[in-house]
């Protein structure tokens, strides 16, 4: 008797549990869908009717729930579970699974577009109900729309691929390290560099990997360098890598600490730039700076001695007149002098007087002589097969009556194998001629004057003649050397010098294609060196 | 008598004339006619040959080397040795006079010696 007030009691009690579960999922954020196991839609709840814009007072009783998700009848989840089709889900989804915390229930998420007005991503959990006969009577499907989430998460993940993009394409090579120095990140640019893949160098101290291995004395200095930027130092210096090739590069490197929000140091930031290429550049911009300087230097060389050669012609163009024109005049003279000295009686005194002043009027036209073979373009070069010795000893010839006279001794050596060279026999005479008169004059107490004549070969095998006449006068001062062959540069003026001798000297050598270089210790002697092609 | 040596002298310059030929007949040698205008030289060549002619180079007037052209021109002096006086002197030339290309050249100044000794030797070619 107690027994129907118990059931309707009971009866009571569950329905109380019924209206309270049926407020729970009504007013759950969560959208929630029920249908049986005829496939008919026992609930469909207000997140629910938001979410797909469908009411459930249009769905309740019906099998048309999939018009919430498809444009086309297909199951749902929840059918799945129902009809137990598991097997087949993967006609339907793409990213589906077992639930992880309900027996039978199943996982699947992915993209609806245009679903209730928007895309979305949307995830399904479907969970059965069983009686308590074990019999399924319903599925439970709750729906979440995630879509912001996946959107940042989608957004999140191509930064990332930038970043990494960057990160491996830059041509810096780049890593990242713990504050110890373990290697826990590198760029494709610094493995490609050494051509290790990423697994040999990560997990390891950065100094024992092969950029460094090279150099025990680089892989201290990084292993300082790892602990002063641990300390929050940022460090750079020029290092080098060898590539996989053996090949050196030079290295910018950087050390840098990466602190998080509270400055403590999490990460350190190595980073090294190749500047090999530019210093390469840097090099061959030095170089060919320099070689513009040595240009200009050579250029204004050039140009002060064409203005030289420039005023050297203009002075020779005014001595060749000036002379012809004295030269006249001294002609007069000269032979008035001696028809002075014909008729006047036999005087000793009358007769002296005009010597002396004929052999001044000779000298001055030496001097004009002088002058104007130096002034006047050199003549057309007739080129003659020469003996040496005969042109040095006929040229010595000349100035004979001096060896005697300063007590000079005079040695000649002239090595026995010499050719005959082509060049101008009068010319070159007057060019011993001068060379020796200047070896006499520095001797007026005596000494010894030696003449060498030699084949040589200069730096580029080619056959040289080489005379050196070498003196033991009175040598040259210093201050003197650069200003010999300075036309009317003399320190003989008193005895008649002109200071052409040396002038003409070189401008014929020169003709000749030669040198002639003097050589000379001021108090000890003096040596002209003259070399001249052989061809 | 061998007879003096007929010398011509042709220049501008008065008092080099006057002297040379008072040198040159001073060692009655020579009998030297001298004149300053080059015209009257080329004239007084044809009507007296001499045994030779000392032209000077540059004359104001007419220059010496179109005068020997002149001279040379005409049969009445085309045989007559010519040297050039010149106060112009060639690169490497040591000696006081030469021949270039059949031309004699005497270098002004001149000692009457080496005239001498210069005129005898082209005489004797
Ligand atoms: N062998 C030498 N020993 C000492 N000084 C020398 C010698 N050769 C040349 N010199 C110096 O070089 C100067 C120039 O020589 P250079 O022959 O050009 O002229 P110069 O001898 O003075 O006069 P000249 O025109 O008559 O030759 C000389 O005045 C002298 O100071
Ligand atoms: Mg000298």
């Amino acid at each position: 008797m107690n027994r129907p007030k118990e059931s309707r009691l009971k009866k009571e009690a569950l329905e109380e549990k019924e209206r309270m579960l049926e407020a729970v999922i009504r007013n759950s954020a969560v959208a929630i869908f029920v249908i049986n196991a005829r496939h008919k839609v026992v609930y469909w709840n207000t997140a629910c009717e938001e979410l797909t814009g469908l009411e459930a007072k249009n769905l309740i009783g019906t099998s048309n729930h999939w018009k919430a998700f498809y444009d086309h009848y297909r199951p749902c989840v929840a059918d799945i579970i129902i009809d137990d089709r598991f097997s087949d889900i993967a006609r339907f989804y793409k990213n589906y699974r077992k639930s992880d915390c309900v027996l039978n229930g199943i996982h699947a998420e992915g993209w609806y577009l245009k679903l209730n007005g928007k895309d979305r991503y949307l995830v399904f959990d479907a969970a059965p109900v069983y009686n308590t006969n074990g019999k399924l009577v319903a599925v439970v499907e709750t729906l979440q729309d995630i879509s912001e989430f996946k959107t940042a998460e989608k957004k999140l993940q191509e930064n990332e691929q930038k970043m990494r993009a960057v990160f491996d394409q830059t041509f810096q090579f780049i890593g990242l390290m713990t504050p110890k120095g373990i290697l826990i990140q590198v760029n494709r640019a610094a493995l490609d560099l050494i051509g290790s893949p990423a697994a040999e160098v990560l997990g390891k101290p950065f100094w024992e990997a092969p950029w460094w291995t090279h150099s025990p004395e680089l892989q201290e200095k990084l292993r300082q360098a790892v602990k002063k930027a641990a300390g929050g130092k940022f460090i750079r210096f020029e290092a080098t890598h060898l590539d996989k090739e053996g090949a050196v590069h030079n290295i910018d490197f950087s050390l840098k600490p990466v602190k998080d929000k509270d400055g403590r140091i999490i990460f350190l930031l190595p980073e090294g730039r190749d500047i090999t290429e530019f210093l390469q550049a840097e090099r061959l911009l030095k170089e060919s700076e320099q070689d513009l300087q040595k240009c200009y230097i050579e250029f204004k060389q050039t140009q002060a001695e064409l203005i030289q050669a420039e005023k050297m012609a203009a002075l020779g163009r005014l001595a060749s007149n000036l002379a012809h024109e004295i030269k006249n005049p001294l002609a007069i003279n000269l032979q008035g002098l001696e028809y002075l000295k014909s008729i006047l009686p036999p005087d000793k005194a009358y007769i002296d007087t005009i010597e002396s002043l004929i052999k001044s009027n000779l000298r001055a036209d030496k001097i004009l002589k002088d002058l104007l073979s130096f002034a006047r373009p050199a003549a057309p070069l007739i080129f003659e097969e020469t003996d040496i010795p005969a042109l040095i000893n006929s040229s010595l010839f000349f100035v004979d009556p001096q060896t005697n006279l300063n007590n000079v001794t005079l040695t000649r050596k002239f090595s026995p194998d010499l050719p005959k060279v082509k060049l101008d026999y009068n010319q070159m005479q007057q060019v011993l001629i001068n060379v020796f008169i200047n070896a006499f004059d520095a001797m007026p107490q005596g000494g010894n004057i030696t003449v060498t004549a030699s084949q040589v070969e200069d730096a580029l095998n080619r056959k040289n003649l080489r005379i050196v006449i070498s003196d033991t006068g009175c040598g040259i001062k210093e201050s003197d050397t650069s200003r010999i062959f300075e036309p009317f540069f003399s320190t003989k003026k008193e005895i008649g010098g002109t200071g052409l001798g040396l002038a003409i000297s070189k401008s014929i050598i020169e003709s000749h294609k030669g040198t002639i270089e003097i050589k000379s210790r001021y108090g000890e002697g003096t040596s002209a060196i003259i070399s001249l092609p052989i061809v | 008598m061998p007879g003096k040596i007929k010398v011509l002298l042709i220049d501008d310059e008065k008092e080099f004339n006057h002297f040379v030929k008072l040198n040159l007949e001073n060692t009655g040698e020579f009998e030297v006619l001298a004149t300053e205008d080059p015209i009257v030289g080329i004239d007084l060549a044809r009507r007296n040959p001499p045994d030779l002619i000392l032209l000077d180079i540059y004359m104001p007037k007419l220059d010496g080397t179109a005068v020997a052209e002149s001279l040379l021109a005409d049969s009445l002096t085309s045989n007559i040795p010519i040297v050039f006086l010149t106060a112009l002197v060639k690169q490497g030339e040591l000696s006081k006079s030469s021949t270039i290309a059949g031309r004699h050249y005497i270098a002004k100044p001149v000692t009457t010696g080496d005239l001498i000794s210069q005129i005898k030797v082209i005489l004797k070619k």
